[in-house]
């Protein structure tokens, strides 16, 4: 802000009371309009212009104001001022040779500054430089110089009486030190409430200068607007200034221990069921009672010589009759001329002679050697069956490694043939194992996704890239022209219903219209008629039914034949051994639950 | 020759699994840890050769597609998390997610082909009315038989408190159940006994084939 001057409005002069034209400013006025000030020109320096005229009026009669409502015993302050002050001084400040009215200035400058060195204090502006100014010189007189003060004594002043916000931005370092006296709120002290604007301001521009309201700082802001909590909130100690200048927060009371009566809470009711008083009982009873002798171990009861002989009778019987079928003639076992065939194996027959040319079957080896006595015979008649056709391409793939080595045997076979069309790519693909059971079908199981599987053969051969084999398997040369769709039947040879199952679940149910023909062990067969009562599927199980479709085909096989007799033959003896062994396995365990018995009640007697 | 040779090894393992039924013996043992041994070893083998090998090769020699790296680099971290889950289990918890992703799409698979592919089906096949839509005396029967055997199975599992007294009607209709169930566990045994006594017989046959092979040398 600048200060009107006394030239440029002569007003200031004309308000000024009498008494504060004829003597200097008293030590309270002057630091008031310093303070004032030093506040305009730290935090609103640039935004002094724009003050309205109701705030920025306030500055120049402030002096006039103070003069009128100064109380009596701040009027009478001049005189004794400088005495009491120069008791209080330093000796080292006592002793400068300075004029009376000059010494009030000073004596305001220099009263908190006790530490202040001799050459601070001989920089610090006193009554003399300021009367020395050039400004003041050419002024109407030293009492409007000392009412509005110019711009660079503003500064100078507020450096000297140390305001923090201001001394801490423009000084240096080495000086900023020696200004954080807190000489500036000393003369606001005693002023009315009125004229302690100033004060006000303070807080606001240390507010702006620390950043804390950069956006409304600039603004002229009225007191119900400004920001109440930093106006109030309790200045921060310099850290440069000394520990005794420091303003101590007020330290929190210490936290008294605070005596609670602890109100003794009637203990619940506790109302015990009789069931559970019992079940304490008995806990306690338990707890009271020895523990309990460990049972004794029942007795490995050895298997008698006498029983060990008869299962070896029995074993050599029934190996001795199954020999006796398997190496003599058919025993004619039908009960009639001819065997009577069987639908399924008859439908199997059909479904496999009528099969389009040209067409791919896909042959998935899901089963195991364990299983070879059933299985080999039905793929023997099956796959046999469709080599002899020489116009049906076959595709082998697996989700079980021994499956994949089974494939592997019969493509071995299908190459001993030499008839020219059983060539690998052309007559037959061998994919080999796809791990992830489920999860691999589920991978082929859509038409676009076919192709996928001639990715990697059981060699390890990206089969797409070649013409001849995508052509007979697919129909198309490429891979994106293979589908299920061109798929005549897909055969299943499984001794595992989770085979059987994840075939049906993830590709047939995809395909409902494909043709399927489930080859199954006579054991699983049960578990899966469900899929084989479903439309389109034909199953055929065992080696009966192996030997069923030999004869549908009307190629019947007398090894097949024998060995039919021989598993009928044994079974026979296996159900007479189960009645036979029956009754007296019967009579032990009746005669060992009455002997259980009998102890248990005599136990009960006794006790 | 080579059938003469492998005809006897395949006759004295046979011999010596049966050697079983006269009780426990080393013989017996040494032909199953042979067993067990060759197929894991050839599973192994086939895992490796068909599976892990091809991949890899074809991730080294050939351009791979951004698909595959990102197969194979799925693949290889969901490997290094199940590391941990060896040896003395020190962040052993890292290799529940490979473990989850396995068993979480496995499931997912198998849940939705087991509704579509099998209780759908047969549910609907059970209702079909093919089944009473028929002059077939036989297939009437069965369907009387299909629907009695099922009620009463279902009604002898029916739960009831401890002490009440069920009625006559009642444990007769359950024992009837009890019946059926043990009757289709009748069947099941039979069937799994079929099967043995055909691999019975398969062998005997084989063994009798060496033999008679054996025979004609002499």
């Amino acid at each position: 802000m600048n200060p009107p001057t006394a030239g440029d409005d002569p007003s200031a002069t004309q308000v000024l009371p009498s008494w504060l034209l004829d003597e200097p400013l008293s030590a309270a006025q002057l630091a008031a309009q310093t303070s004032a000030a030093s506040a305009d020109d730290q935090s609103r320096a640039s935004t002094d212009e724009e003050l309205p005229p109701w705030l920025a009026s306030t500055d120049a009669p402030s002096g006039a104001s103070v003069t009128e409502d100064v109380p009596a015993w701040l009027t009478s302050t001049d005189a004794p001022s400088g005495t009491s002050t120069n008791e209080e001084l330093p000796p080292w400040l006592a002793s400068t040779d300075q004029p009376a009215s000059e010494q009030h200035t000073t004596q305001v400058y220099d009263v908190p500054t006790d530490d202040t060195p001799a050459w601070l204090s001989a920089d610090t502006p006193s009554g003399a430089q300021i009367d020395e100014a050039p400004e003041r010189s050419s002024s109407s007189g030293p009492e409007a110089e000392a009412v509005e003060l110019p711009a660079w004594l503003s500064d100078s002043s507020s450096e000297a009486q140390g305001t923090p916000a201001s001394t801490a931005t423009d000084l240096p370092p080495w000086l900023a030190d020696m200004s954080d006296q807190p000489v500036a709120a000393q003369p606001t002290h005693g002023l009315p409430a009125w004229l302690d604007e100033s004060s006000e301001r303070a807080p606001a521009a240390d507010k702006q200068a620390g950043g804390q309201s950069e956006l409304l700082g600039g603004l002229d802001l009225p007191a119900w607007l400004r920001d109440d909590k930093a106006a109030t909130s309790p200045p921060q100690p310099v850290e440069s200034a000394p520990t005794w200048l420091q303003r101590e927060e007020p330290e929190p009371e210490e936290a008294t221990p605070q005596v609670v009566a602890i109100q003794a809470t009637p203990a619940p009711r506790i109302v015990r069921s009789p069931e559970r008083l019992a079940s304490m009982q008995m806990l306690e009873q338990l707890m009271a009672e020895p523990p309990a002798e460990p049972a004794p171990q029942p007795a490995v009861r050895r298997r008698s010589r006498v029983l060990t002989i008869a299962i070896a009778l029995v074993a050599l019987l029934i190996v001795g009759a199954l020999l006796a079928v398997l190496l003599t003639q058919r025993l004619g076992l039908a009960f009639g001329a001819v065997a009577a065939p069987v639908p399924a194996a008859v439908a199997a027959a059909e479904l496999v002679t009528n099969l389009p040319a040209n067409r791919p079957v896909v042959l998935a080896y899901e089963w195991d050697a364990q299983r070879l006595g059933e299985l080999r015979a039905l793929e023997d008649t099956v796959v046999g069956q469709l080599a002899t056709r020489k116009d049906v391409p076959l595709i082998f793939v697996s989700t079980d490694p021994q499956g994949a080595l089974l494939a592997n045997e019969r493509v071995a076979q299908l190459n001993a043939l030499n008839d020219q069309y059983h060539l690998n790519g052309l007559g037959y693909a061998n994919l080999g194992f796809k791990a992830g059971g489920p999860l691999a079908l589920r991978r082929f199981a859509a038409n676009a996704s076919f192709g996928t599987l001639f990715a990697q053969d059981a060699s390890g051969i990206d089969l797409r890239s070649n013409d001849v084999t995508m052509e007979s398997m697919c129909g198309s040369s490429t891979a994106a022209g293979c589908s299920w769709d061109n798929v005549s039947l897909l055969v299943v040879i499984a001794d595992d219903v989770d085979d059987v199952r994840g075939w049906f679940e993830q590709i047939r149910s995809e395909h409902p219209d494909l043709q399927t023909l489930l080859l199954t062990t006579a054991e699983i067969a049960p578990q899966t008629q469900p899929y084989a009562a479903v439309s389109g599927v034909t199953a055929l199980s065992g080696l009966h039914d192996a030997e069923a479709y030999g004869r549908a085909l009307g190629a019947p096989s007398e090894r097949l034949g024998r060995q039919v007799d021989a598993t009928a033959i044994g079974g026979a003896l296996f159900a007479a051994a189960v009645i036979v062994g029956g009754v007296p396995a019967w009579f032990v365990g009746w005669r060992s639950r009455r002997t259980n018995v009998t102890a248990t009640e005599e136990q009960a007697w006794e006790r | 020759m080579g059938a003469l040779v492998g005809g006897g090894i395949a006759t004295v393992l046979s011999l010596m699994v049966l050697s079983r039924a006269l009780g426990d013996n080393p013989l017996y043992r040494l032909a199953q840890y042979l067993l067990v041994g060759v197929a894991l070893g050839y599973a192994a083998a086939v895992l490796t050769g068909q599976t892990l090998v091809p991949a890899i090769m074809q991730a080294i020699d050939t351009s791979p597609s951004v698909p595959t790296i990102t197969i194979i680099a799925t693949a290889g971290l969901l490997f290094v998390l199940l590391i941990p889950r060896f040896g003395r289990q020190r962040g052993s918890t890292w290799a529940n997610i490979p473990l989850a992703v396995l068993f979480g799409v496995g499931a997912a698979v198998a849940l939705v082909g087991a509704a579509r592919g099998t209780l759908v089906p047969q549910l609907l096949d059970t209702i079909a009315t093919r089944r009473i839509d028929t002059v077939d005396p036989a297939t009437i029967a069965g369907t009387v038989v299909l629907i009695v055997a099922v009620v009463v199975t279902l009604l002898s599992f029916t739960y009831r408190q401890r002490g009440d007294r069920p009625t006559s009607g009642a444990r007769l209709l359950r024992s009837f159940g009890r019946g059926l169930v043990l009757a289709t566990f009748g069947v099941f045994l039979a069937a799994a006994v079929t099967t043995y006594l055909t691999a019975l017989v398969a062998q005997l046959q084989a063994m009798a084939d060496w033999f008679t092979l054996l025979g004609t040398l002499f």
